[in-house]
């Protein structure tokens, strides 16, 4: 028996993990409203939520479409689901140990986390542009009010201010680009438009406005130069462990939509100079991230400009669909949220005050004090510079190799000269670890918890794995990425 | 294109409505006489007591604008539900209960966090 004619058989299983986190998030703000003293049960809580959530990703053995060919569960969305899952059950991790610190737990915080992820999940499934931009929404309301989280804290405010009024800026280009790709291919379903792709050889002014549009759109929300300004304001601002998720788990989604749009386009990409395009706006990314992350003095701003930076190398392998750069995307991200996450996580824990600027002189010399903490920092800073053997070193390698045999040699080379440069801003994050004495009278803060040493040895452990043995990950991945194309 | 001109002609009638009237034709025909109690702002037809930035409005207020959105957005969701009512059927219902289940999360949060409880 049908229910109704877009809900094909099966469609529960389909939305299961996000029917869990949804449920999950609405039960946590109720528990923290009706049992407010038992704080301290919502991390674990909000952690059973996760785990639930990764289980039931393994439920779902038949990939299709559903809800009438809007939604799409394949491999390769489900290697995003689990990126986002294990982007948020870092973040929480690590939240756990920093909100109770700063006094301000509470069931929204872990509640906002989960609804964040269902949009982000809603945006590498979704087959329609509209369901895309709805997942961008509800992922986008969930930053806005994560980044303010720390109420009482101004420039938390201030973060959440500056990156609400940009945000509901950029959306508006995206909806204007997406109704104008309407008005152009008649559909905002991807597989639609890519049928109408198909029949056409050449692009007309109406296209090319509706790409611009959606692409500075996008490109706000990877915080591609020149549309990064607000990345590192927001990240300043923002509680540090939500500033590390929203410097993963965004991007990683809008990568995978980005990549359903680029694959429809496919045969019109290479005939029209789009791509050239997607390419200044990856070369200046990781120009202005890796030569402005030189002159930060705050950790916090540091990691923007070299999440900037890092976009710009992914931006690289998306420059041609294929199966090897769709592949070398998704391990990218998977990576990329083990060590930036981790580095988020050690700076929140190694500070004392939220309020203070985050310098690197507040790190002299922890490494010897706070041994874990500070091997797990310089760890993530070689995995984030790419030196082997972390899964830095290897997921960056695989991204240039694409790109130079995709024959975009340029632009590889470019990332690759970049990528030099900032192995300078990120080695100083370990010399002052190791070889600088803490300054006079510095106190050295003493939080973290068992959760985030928890959460630092996943994240060590993952990068570690990654970069010794790549070959699962990348088989996985590559096979994704082929069930992908291939339809 | 022709289609769209009737659309601009429609357009232009309806716009030019309420310029005449209110721009153009009434301020020839009107006696204008302003007074002191004309040209206050109309509050329910109480006189004001003060303009409004020498006072602080409660934060409450804007808890309350949003409590009453959302129900307001619920009864939207409703009415169209009671009219097709028979043709929804139990579909309908459990889809109703769904929606109006996630709205009650949404109370019972409001009223433990005491947005409910005035002063």
């Amino acid at each position: 028996m049908t229910l109704h004619p877009l809900l094909e058989p099966g469609w529960q299983l389909a939305v299961l993990p996000e029917l869990i986190l949804s449920g999950g998030g609405m039960l946590l703000i109720l528990f923290d409203a009706f049992l407010p003293r038992a704080k301290s049960a919502l991390a674990p809580l909000a952690l059973i939520v996760f785990i639930a959530t990764t289980w039931s990703e393994r439920l779902f053995v038949q990939g299709g479409t559903y809800f009438g060919g809007t939604y799409e569960i394949s491999p390769i969305t489900m290697i995003f689901d689990l990126t986002f899952l294990l982007a948020g059950m870092l973040a929480l991790l690590f939240a756990r140990d920093y909100l109770d610190r700063e006094g301000i737990e509470g069931g929204e915080f872990y509640a906002l986390l989960m609804w964040g992820t269902v949009g982000m999940m809603m945006m590498a499934k979704g087959l329609d542009l509209l369901l895309i931009i709805l997942g961008l929404e509800i992922l986008s309301i969930c930053i806005f009010v994560l980044v303010g989280y720390h109420r009482r804290m101004p420039v938390s405010n201030e973060a959440s201010l500056k990156y609400f009024l940009m945000g509901a800026f950029a959306t508006g280009f995206i909806l204007y680009g997406t109704a104008l790709f309407y008005g152009a291919t008649e559909s905002t379903n991807i597989n639609t438009m890519a049928r109408w792709f198909a029949t056409t050889t050449q692009t007309t002014p109406l296209l090319t406005i509706a790409f611009v549009l959606l692409m500075s759109g996008f490109g706000f929300k990877l915080a591609l130069a020149p549309f990064h300004p607000w990345a590192p304001d927001v990240y300043q601002g923002a509680p540090t462990p939500v500033a590390g998720w929203l410097s993963v788990a965004p991007k990683a989604a809008t990568l995978i939509a980005l990549v359903r749009l680029f694959n429809a386009m496919g045969p019109v990409l290479p005939k029209v100079s789009w791509m050239n395009m997607v390419a200044t706006l990856a070369i200046l990314s990781m120009i202005v991230g890796n030569s402005v992350a030189i002159v930060q003095r705050d950790l916090k701003r540091m990691l923007a400009y070299s999440g900037i930076a890092h976009v710009g190398y992914m931006m690289i392998a998306m420059l041609t669909v294929r199966e090897e750069s769709v592949a070398a995307v998704a391990v990218y991200t998977i990576v990329y949220a083990l060590m930036n996450i981790g580095a988020f996580g050690v700076v929140s824990l190694l500070m004392k005050n939220e309020n203070d600027p985050h310098t690197l002189d507040d790190i002299a010399g922890l490494g010897f004090r706070r041994k874990f903490f500070g091997f797990a920092l310089a760890l993530c800073m070689f995995s984030l510079s790419g030196l082997p053997p972390t899964a830095g070193f290897i997921s960056k390698f695989f991204i240039f190799k694409t790109a130079i045999e995709s024959g975009h040699t340029t632009v590889a080379l470019i990332g690759i000269l970049t990528s030099i440069v900032s192995v300078y801003y990120y080695l100083r994050v370990v010399y002052f670890l190791y070889m600088k004495e803490p300054a006079e009278g510095y106190e050295i803060s003493s939080a973290g918890g068992v959760f985030a040493v928890g959460a630092l040895t996943i994240a060590v452990a993952g990068i570690l794995a990654i970069g010794l043995y790549p070959t699962p990950l990348f088989q996985a991945a590559g096979n994704a990425a082929r069930a992908l194309l291939q339809q | 294109m022709a289609n769209y001109s009737v659309l601009l002609i429609a357009a232009l009638i309806v716009i030019s409505v309420p310029v005449l009237t209110l721009f153009i034709i009434t301020p020839l025909i009107r006696a204008s006489r302003p007074g002191k109690v004309k040209l206050e702002p109309y509050e329910c037809g109480i006189a004001p007591t003060s303009t409004a930035f020498d006072h602080r409005f409660s934060v409450r207020y804007f808890l309350i604008a949003v409590l009453f959105i959302v129900f307001d957005v619920e009864t939207v969701f409703l009415f169209p539900w009671a009219i097709r009512f028979k043709q929804l059927g139990w579909f309908g219902a459990a889809e109703m209960a769904v929606f109006l289940a996630i709205l009650l999360v949404g109370y019972f949060y409001a009223w433990r966090r005491k947005v409910l409880s005035w002063v």
